[in-house]
């Protein structure tokens, strides 16, 4: 067990497996864990009203949001049947992380269906 | 020690050693990840072999985490679930069998990282019991099929 616990150590420290970070995380792994153990305390209103907290915070420090943070929100807005907010945070995944493109353009694409 | 904690230690010794390459018995071949570095990495929701239900999908946030802040673009794994659910794959076991094809037309992700959960929960032993979890998972390219690394983690 104290090998164990000595090269998890080792593990962290060679690879740096700690905070601080690249991106802004606010609640968004959070929001996803509290989602998935105790879906009733984590409603789509729940999750708008934590991660536009977050994002207007980050905007002040000018530190990117993580990757999937926007297309989390935007579908949050899109459960709460905002469909001009679930647009325009796809459009904001899609620009802040042009690997998305494909997945968001489909999100888009149905959207406009609805 | 908690279960998220623990998958937590899991999860960054898996990541780290498949990111980074160190602290193996063997050291990696990473032939295959060189031929086709990913740049975006679908995290599919783990396999569970384990016995315990509950908490495989808080693994989806670690994993996450730690992929990105590697410079991986991770894709919304929430919202990946999500969709599958409603593109007619309502378990983890049917989008485990998602065509890797697939895959890249619809979501274009580079590779795709499979995780299974092989023991996940208290173990009772004759003198102690010890919170236990083995995680496995392989990153696959999405374009080719072959396989850029495999790994598995015991914390």
């Amino acid at each position: 067990m104290s090998r164990l616990v000595g090269s998890l150590a080792l593990v962290l420290l060679l690879t740096g497996c700690l905070p601080p970070t690249l991106y802004t995380w606010g609640h968004y792994d959070n929001v996803i864990y509290i989602a998935y153990e105790k879906p009733g305390k984590m409603p789509p209103e729940r999750q708008v009203e934590l991660l536009e907290q977050d994002y207007q915070k980050a905007r002040a420090t000018n530190k990117r949001m993580c990757p999937g943070f926007h297309a989390q929100l935007g579908y949050a807005y899109y459960q709460l049947g905002k469909l001009d907010q679930a647009r325009q945070e796809f459009e904001t995944e899609k620009a802040d992380f042009p690997e998305s493109a494909v997945l968001m353009n489909r999100l888009l694409a149905n959207l406009k269906k609805q | 020690m908690n279960l998220r904690k623990l998958l937590r230690s899991a999860g960054c010794v898996i990541l780290a050693s498949v990111l980074a390459g160190c602290v193996t018995d063997q050291p990696y071949d990473y032939t295959n990840y060189r031929e086709h570095p990913p740049r975006s990495i679908l995290v599919l929701p783990p396999l569970n072999n384990s016995t315990n239900v509950k908490g495989t999908y808080s693994y989806l946030s670690t994993v996450t985490y730690y992929l990105a802040e590697r410079g991986y673009y991770v894709f919304p794994v929430a919202v990946i679930d999500q969709f599958l659910k409603e593109n007619g794959m309502p378990t983890a076991g049917e989008m485990h069998q998602v065509p890797l094809k697939k895959v890249d037309e619809i979501i274009g992700a580079d590779a795709v990282m499979f995780v299974t959960l092989e023991e996940y929960g208290s173990e009772y032993q004759v003198f102690n019991s010890a919170i236990k979890v083995s995680v496995k998972a392989r990153l696959v390219d999405t374009r080719t099929g072959i396989l850029l690394w495999e790994g598995t983690a015991v914390a």
